[in-house]
C-alpha cells in the first residue's frame, strides 16, 4: 500500500486486541463466585487490521461507533497493549518502546483535553516544552509561527476552562505538536464544532501535512473532514478492516447509483417511484429492472420533478435523457453522484 | 547521561507540581476547607487514642509516651506518602475517567507524571500531627531513659520505612485498579484499616492477626517492629534489620505489579 | 395514610431490589469492616481493666462493638441518598424530582430504607457473624428484648437516613456536601458510640452525647439488646427525635422547593 520508495511511518501487522470483560452474577453468591472463579467473556475489539501508512500520507479512519477505531488508535499510541499483532511507528514497537515513541507523535483526543484545565493556555504550551524537551530556540520558534497560524494570541493568557470548544481545540493541536513529532494522531478532532471552527481546524491540518510533511491518521464521523482532507481512507467495522485505498476508488468499488434529477413542464398523473424506463417491448417483467436504463425513485408533483437513479458503469447520462423522453418535455438536468455519507452507509450495511 | 536524564526529571517534577499547585489555588476556599476536614479527621483518631489511654492507663507495658511515639513514626511515615503520592490516593478516578490514557502517552514513566500531577499539600496535616506527637512524647522518653544516643537516628529511619510501605501498599493497591477498575473500597481494606490498626502496638492483637499486620497488610513492619526495639519492649536489635530488608522488597514488588498491570490496562469508553 | 403506607411499601421494595447486584467491591467492603471490628475489640480487650468499667466487662465491651459493626450497616454506612440528592440537584434532574404528585422526603426515605434493609442483610449481619465468633455474641433470652432491640434500630435507622437526608437538601443552597457530609460523619462517630460506649467520655460530652440523635444510631440499640438500658424512655426519645428530624426534613424541603420556582431552576 506503501507509494513508491516512501519510508514507512506506522505499520500494523495483524493488529488483535480482545478485551476480557467480567460475566457479574447478581447476588451475594454469585459475587464470591466472581471473586473465586473469575468468570469471563471475551469480546473482540480489533480482529485482525493490517496496514502501512507511508511517510506524509493523511489517512482518515472510519466506521461505526464501537467499530474499534479509538481501540486501534490507543494500540497505535502505546495506550494498549495488542492482545496479538505487531505495530511499529517510526520503526519503534509501542507497547515496548512507549517513552520512545512518545517522543515522536502527538496526540489529540478529541473528547478530552490534555491542557492544564485551570491554567492560562500559555502554562500548558511552557509545561509541555519542558516536558518533551523542547530547546528553547525551538520553542520560540514554534510559538511564533503557531500563535499566527491557529490564531492563538487572542487566548493565550485565557485558563484553558474557559476557552470555547474551537479554541480549545485549536490549542490542544498545536500542544500537540510542540515537540514537532514526525506523526500525527487525532481521534475526532472536529467532534462538537461549529462549521467555521471545523474549517478553521481543517485548514490548519491541512497546512501540517503538506508543508511539514507530518504523517497525519485521523478518526472521525464527518465524512467531510475525510473529502477535504485525506487522500486515503480505512473503513474498520467489527474489528475488521473493510476498505483500505483513495476516495475514488471506495466510492467506485461501492458502484452507488448515480442520480439524474429532472424538472419537467408537466407530469403525467400515476407517476411513481419504482417504475421503469427505457425497456424495450417484450421484455419479461420479471427481467425488467436487470434491462432497464434507469428507474424512478423519487416523483414530485408540487416541483414537477422526477428523480432517475441509474448505473453509470452501464448507462450513460444521454441514454437515461433519451429513455426519459416519454415523461414529457425536460426544463432542468442536474447530476446528483453518491457520495462519501451514503458509500460508507452502503460499505456497513 | 543518567544525571543528565535526573536532572531533567527534577525539573519537569518542579514544574508539574508547580503547575498543580498553582491550579489548586484557584478554588482557595475548596482548598483551605479540604485542609480542615483533613486536619480534624486526622485529630480525631489521635484524640480517641489519647482519651482511650488517659482514662486506662497504659497498655501491655506501653506508655502512653511510647504509644504516642508509635503513633508519630507511623503517622509521619503516612503523612510523607500523602504529600507525595496523593495521586495514587485517588488513583480510582482516573481508572474511572481514564485519564490514565493522558499519561501513557507522554515520554516519561506513568509512575513518575502521575505523582508530578499533584501533592496533598492539603494533607501536610497528617505530618503536621505525627510531628507534634513526637514532640510531645520525645522529651519524656529521653527524661525517662527510653531512648538516648543512636535512637533518634533509629527513629528517623523507621519513618522512612513507614514510608515507603505505605507506598508500596498503595502503588500495590492502586496498581490493583488496572485489572479492577474500582479501588476506593480496596483501599479501605488495605490502608485506611490497617493504618488504624498499626496506630496501636501490635501486642494487643492475637498472633495470627499480629502476622496478617507485618506481613500481608505490612504497614506495621515499618513502625511498630523497630520501635519494639528502640523503645524496649521486648524487641532484638534484629528488629532494626527486617524492615530495611523488607522494605525495597515490597516496593520492588508493588513496582513490578504496576509495570505488569500497566500492560493490561484497558482504558475506558470500549 | 393508606396510600403512604401502600408507597412506603412499593419504593422500600426498589430501593432493596436496586442494591441487589452485590458486587465484589461489597464484599472487599465487608472484610474491611470486619477488620475494623477487629481492631476495636482488641484494643477494648487491651484498655479494659479485669473488673471492667461501670456496666462493661471486658465480654460485654466485645459485645457492644460487634452489635455496633452490624447495625451500623443499616444506621449510619454504606447510605446512598446524600449523593443521589447532590447530584440531581447539579444535573437539575431535582426539578422533576420534586414535580413527583408525592411527598418528597417521604419518597427519598422509603426507598433509602429499603436499600439500608438489604445493606444490613447483606453486609451487617455477614459482619455481625465473624465478629460474634471472636466476641461471643449472646442473643438476649427474652422474646420482649429482642422487640424492643430492633424496633429502637428501625427508630435508629429512621433517625439515621433523615440526618443524610437534610445534609443532601443542604446542596440546594450550597452545590457541594463535602464539608457537612465530613460534620455528620464526626458526629456519628463522636457522639454515637459506634467504637466506644458513650460513658468513655468527658461527662458533659457524655451527656450531650446520650440526649442527642446520633446516640440511637448505635449505643442505645445496641444497650437495649444487652440489657443494659430500660427500652421504653429510650424508644420514646427515639420517636421524639424521629417526628422533629421529619418535620424539620419537610420543612427544609419546602424551603429548598420555593428557592427552585424563584430561581427557576
Amino acid at each position: 500500500m506503501s507509494s513508491m520508495g516512501a519510508a514507512t511511518a506506522v505499520m500494523a501487522d495483524g493488529l488483535r486486541k480482545v478485551y476480557c470483560v467480567g460475566v457479574r452474577k447478581p447476588g451475594l453468591w454469585g459475587s464470591v463466585r466472581q471473586l473465586v472463579a473469575g468468570e469471563t467473556r471475551d469480546v473482540i475489539a480489533v480482529d485482525g487490521v493490517s496496514f502501512d501508512i507511508s511517510q506524509g500520507e493523511f489517512v482518515g479512519y472510519i466506521g461505526p461507533n464501537g467499530a474499534g477505531k479509538s481501540t486501534t488508535v490507543k494500540m497505535l499510541t502505546g495506550i494498549l497493549h495488542p492482545t496479538s499483532g505487531h505495530v511499529e511507528v517510526n520503526g519503534l514497537s509501542p507497547a515496548h518502546a512507549r517513552q520512545q515513541v512518545a517522543q515522536q507523535i502527538g496526540v489529540v483526543f478529541g473528547q478530552r483535553t490534555q491542557l492544564w484545565w485551570d491554567l492560562p493556555t500559555i502554562d500548558s504550551f511552557e509545561i509541555l516544552a519542558a516536558m518533551y524537551d523542547v530547546a528553547p530556540a525551538d520553542y520560540r520558534r514554534f510559538m511564533g509561527e503557531f500563535t499566527d497560524m491557529l490564531g492563538l494570541g487572542e487566548f493565550l493568557d485565557t485558563p484553558v476552562r474557559r476557552l470555547s470548544l474551537g479554541q480549545r481545540m485549536r490549542a490542544d493541536i498545536a500542544a500537540a505538536l510542540i515537540h514537532a513529532p514526525r506523526v500525527l494522531f487525532l481521534d475526532e478532532p472536529t467532534i462538537g464544532l461549529d462549521v467555521m471552527a471545523k474549517a478553521q481546524v481543517r485548514g490548519f491540518l491541512t497546512r501540517v501535512n503538506r508543508d511539514r510533511g507530518v504523517t497525519i491518521l485521523l478518526t472521525t464521523h464527518d465524512m467531510r473532514d475525510i473529502e477535504e482532507l485525506c487522500e486515503r481512507v480505512m473503513v474498520i467495522n467489527h474489528g475488521k478492516l473493510m476498505f483500505d485505498g483513495n476516495l475514488e476508488s471506495l466510492i467506485a468499488s461501492a458502484g452507488l447509483p448515480t442520480t439524474m434529477r429532472l424538472r419537467l413542464s408537466s407530469i403525467a398523473p400515476g407517476l411513481a417511484a419504482g417504475q421503469v424506463l427505457g425497456k424495450t417491448p417484450g421484455d419479461a417483467p420479471e427481467c425488467a429492472k436487470e434491462e432497464a436504463l434507469c428507474v424512478i425513485t423519487a416523483v414530485d408533483y408540487s416541483a414537477r420533478a422526477v428523480d432517475l437513479a441509474f448505473d453509470r458503469r452501464k448507462t450513460s447520462a444521454p441514454q437515461v435523457l433519451w429513455a426519459a423522453r416519454e415523461l414529457g418535455e425536460v426544463r432542468d438536468v442536474s447530476l446528483i453522484e453518491a457520495g462519501m455519507e451514503e458509500t460508507v452507509k452502503w460499505l456497513l450495511a | 547521561m543518567t544525571s543528565v536524564r535526573l536532572g531533567r526529571a527534577a525539573r519537569v517534577y518542579r514544574i508539574l507540581v508547580s503547575a498543580s499547585l498553582r491550579g489548586k489555588m484557584q478554588y482557595r476556599l475548596d482548598f483551605l476547607g479540604s485542609t480542615l476536614i483533613q486536619t480534624l479527621m486526622g485529630a480525631e483518631g489521635m484524640l480517641f487514642i489519647g482519651a482511650v489511654l488517659w482514662r486506662f492507663g497504659p497498655v501491655m507495658g506501653w506508655s502512653i509516651f511510647d504509644i504516642a511515639m508509635l503513633y508519630a513514626v507511623s503517622r509521619m511515615g503516612n503523612g510523607v506518602y500523602m504529600l507525595l503520592c496523593n495521586e495514587l490516593d485517588r488513583f480510582e478516578l482516573y481508572m474511572v475517567n481514564g485519564d490514565f490514557d493522558t499519561l501513557l502517552i507522554r515520554p516519561w514513566p506513568t509512575l513518575f507524571t502521575l505523582l508530578a500531577r499533584g501533592v496533598g499539600i492539603d494533607r501536610l496535616a497528617f505530618l503536621a500531627q505525627g510531628i507534634a506527637a513526637a514532640a510531645l512524647a520525645a522529651p519524656r522518653l529521653v527524661a525517662t531513659g527510653v531512648i538516648g544516643g543512636w535512637d533518634a537516628v533509629w527513629l528517623l529511619a523507621s519513618v522512612a520505612w513507614s514510608a515507603l510501605l505505605y507506598f508500596a501498599v498503595g502503588l500495590a493497591t492502586a496498581a490493583a485498579g488496572f485489572w479492577i477498575v474500582r479501588i476506593d473500597e480496596l483501599q479501605v481494606f488495605t490502608m485506611n484499616a490497617p493504618s488504624t490498626a498499626t496506630s496501636y502496638p501490635l501486642d494487643i492483637y492475637p498472633s495470627w492477626l499480629r502476622w496478617v499486620f507485618v506481613t500481608l497488610l505490612p504497614l506495621g513492619l515499618g513502625a511498630y517492629v523497630p520501635l519494639r526495639f528502640i523503645l524496649d519492649k521486648g524487641g532484638t536489635a534484629l528488629d532494626l534489620l527486617w524492615p530495611a530488608l523488607a522494605c525495597p522488597v515490597a516496593v520492588w514488588a508493588a513496582l513490578t505489579l504496576w509495570k505488569t498491570g500497566e500492560a493490561h490496562y484497558t482504558s475506558t469508553g470500549t | 395514610m393508606h396510600a403512604a403506607v401502600k408507597q412506603w411499601r412499593v419504593l422500600a421494595g426498589k430501593g432493596f431490589a436496586q442494591s441487589l447486584q452485590y458486587s465484589a467491591s461489597h464484599l472487599v467492603n465487608t472484610m474491611a469492616s470486619v477488620v475494623f471490628g477487629l481492631i476495636y475489640i482488641y484494643v477494648w480487650r487491651a484498655v479494659t481493666p479485669e473488673s471492667g468499667f461501670g456496666a462493661y466487662s471486658s465480654s460485654v465491651i466485645a459485645q457492644y462493638i460487634c452489635i455496633n459493626q452490624t447495625t451500623a450497616w443499616f444506621t449510619q454506612f454504606g447510605m446512598k441518598i446524600r449523593q443521589r440528592m447532590v447530584q440531581s440537584v447539579r444535573s437539575g434532574r431535582i426539578a422533576v424530582e420534586l414535580a413527583r404528585p408525592m411527598d418528597f422526603f417521604w419518597y427519598n426515605m422509603s426507598f433509602e430504607y429499603g436499600g439500608q434493609v438489604y445493606s444490613f442483610m447483606f453486609r451487617g449481619l455477614p459482619v455481625g457473624l465473624v465478629l460474634s465468633l471472636l466476641a461471643q455474641l449472646r442473643p438476649p433470652e427474652s422474646a420482649s428484648t429482642w422487640l424492643v432491640a430492633v424496633a429502637s434500630l428501625a427508630v435508629g435507622g429512621y433517625i439515621g437516613i433523615s440526618l443524610n437526608y437534610l445534609v443532601g437538601i443542604s446542596s440546594f443552597w450550597t452545590n457541594e456536601i463535602r464539608t457537612l457530609s465530613w460534620v455528620l460523619f464526626s458526629m456519628e462517630a463522636l457522639l454515637g458510640g459506634l467504637s466506644m460506649p458513650l460513658e468513655v467520655l468527658p461527662r458533659p460530652l457524655e451527656l450531650v452525647a446520650k440526649a442527642s440523635p446520633f446516640a440511637h444510631l448505635a449505643y442505645y440499640p445496641a444497650r437495649i439488646y444487652l440489657e443494659l438500658s430500660e427500652p421504653a424512655p429510650i424508644l420514646a426519645a427515639g420517636i421524639a427525635w424521629a417526628a422533629v428530624l421529619t418535620i424539620v426534613a419537610r420543612r427544609a424541603t419546602s424551603r429548598a422547593r420555593r428557592r427552585l420556582e424563584v430561581q427557576g431552576g
